[in-house]
């Protein structure tokens, strides 16, 4: 009985630990930026106290630490923006097998193909801007090859009875960013246009807002209900 | 023979009234009473009272003394060599009164010193400079209170040394500080503004 307890004790902590692993890969977790702010808290802390010299000496050893958060936090952009466009040139192939071009464009098929198995093995060795590089060829390959709609660059905030639009919402639409926790990007974007820029809850019906592009996809014109738009 | 040595005797008599009537003194009596040598002592103190005076502006704290013996000090360089009498004299009244000068004047200006001193005081440590500079703060400190303790006991001219030198540490620490503290805040508004900068790449991938 007790031995059974240890083991699903390890398993959980086992668990635990992967999951912390897996959601650490944020800028917040980085140890560079950690390290970036508690010098900046202990530089203001000197600060306030008059000892200006250490206060410099921490201001500037944060300095040293924000570069290399800066650096993981370039990679971390890289990294999603290359892994965004691998789904979505993985999508737009699926969808080429399904409508037969592989039949119909043997050559442009099997040519999107090979770009994408390059993509991919880019990805998977962290070259991220080459991963980017062959996911755009993939798309612009099967370009007019599928049926596809460039996704939207602007929205209409609409007047939904039961699902009332939101900055929350609005990104979580597949044809947006299909994840609610971008709404910040769309916000910031349209901040001035808000009647009070710092509460970005108070948004009405008829009011338009620019999407901006996060990971190189093609944006045009707006959001149309009747269109079907590439995921 | 006799004859010879009496004429002698008469001859040296004659040289020596001769030589009397043509000394010095009694030439200064014959021109009215003019001293032997001229007055270098008072005229050199004179002028040290003087410019002791000058160079701290006590004149200010009394004005009719400075003036009386400003003409005093002026009269005894004109009579200088010409009246050695008349200058020792006019020396000796302008010594007196530039010391009137220095005993009115040297308490205010030590206590108006004193003022500035505590006004940048006030500043270095509204600054925080006991820390930020704290040896070099210490040591104006320090020279600070010697001069307030010299003031008490009445030593005002040392004091007004002492205060001096305060300031002027005083003076340099307060720069330096801040000096130090405008570096220390611009460093740190870099640093938090490059941070913001950095989460605000991540934030507008949708990160």
């Amino acid at each position: 009985m007790e031995r059974k307890t240890l083991i699903i004790i390890t398993v959980i902590m086992c668990t635990v630990l992967c999951a912390i692993a897996a959601v650490g890969q944020s800028l917040f977790d980085n140890p560079d930026y950690r390290k970036a702010k508690e010098l900046n808290r202990k530089a203001e802390n000197a600060y306030e106290e008059g000892d200006y010299d250490s206060a410099y000496k921490y201001a500037e050893q944060a300095r040293e630490h924000i570069k290399k958060a800066d650096t993981y936090a370039t990679m971390l952009v890289q990294r999603h923006r290359a892994n965004t466009l691998m789904q979505r040139a993985s999508d737009r192939l699926d969808l080429a097998r399904t409508e037969g071009v592989e039949n119909d464009h043997p050559g442009e098929f099997s040519q999107a193909a090979a770009d994408f198995a390059i993509a991919k093995k880019s990805y998977d060795a962290e070259q991220y801007e080459r991963s980017i590089d062959y996911s755009n060829r993939v798309l612009n390959v099967l370009k007019g090859l599928v049926s596809s709609e460039p996704l939207p660059k602007y929205y209409k905030v609409r007047l939904i009875p039961r699902r009332r639009d939101c900055f929350w919402r609005i990104a979580e639409y597949e044809f947006i960013y299909n994840d609610p926790w971008k709404w910040k990007v769309i916000y910031e974007a349209n901040k001035e246009k808000l009647k009070n820029p710092d509460n970005p809850h108070l948004i009405f019906p008829g009011q338009v807002f620019m999407i901006p592009s996060i990971n190189g996809e093609t944006r045009e014109g707006m959001y149309d209900p009747t269109r079907t738009y590439e995921n | 023979m006799k004859k010879y040595s009496f004429l002698c005797i008469a001859l040296i008599l004659c040289g020596l009234m001769i030589s009397c009537a043509s000394s010095p003194e009694k030439k200064a009596l014959k021109n009215g009473g003019k001293a032997s040598k001229p007055p270098s002592e008072e005229y050199a103190e004179a002028k040290l009272l003087r410019e002791k005076i000058q160079s701290h502006n006590l004149d200010q704290y009394a004005p009719e003394e400075y003036k009386n013996g400003e003409k005093e000090y002026a009269d005894g360089e004109q009579y200088y060599t010409k009246n050695n009498s008349k200058s020792k004299k006019s020396f000796e009244e302008a010594i007196k009164l530039f010391n009137a000068v220095i005993k009115k004047g040297y308490p205010a200006y030590a206590q108006g010193l004193k003022n500035e001193v505590d006004a940048i005081k006030k500043e270095a440590d509204e600054n925080k400079a006991p820390v930020a500079m704290k040896q070099e703060y210490a040591e104006a400190l320090e020279t600070y209170e010697k001069g307030l303790r010299e003031q008490e006991a009445g030593n005002h001219e040392k004091a007004v040394s002492l205060l001096e030198k305060a300031k002027s540490l005083f003076e340099e620490v307060r720069k330096q500080t801040l000096v130090k503290k405008q570096r220390a805040e611009q460093s740190i508004e870099r640093s938090k503004r490059e941070l913001q900068q950095v989460e605000k790449k991540v934030e507008a991938a949708g990160l």
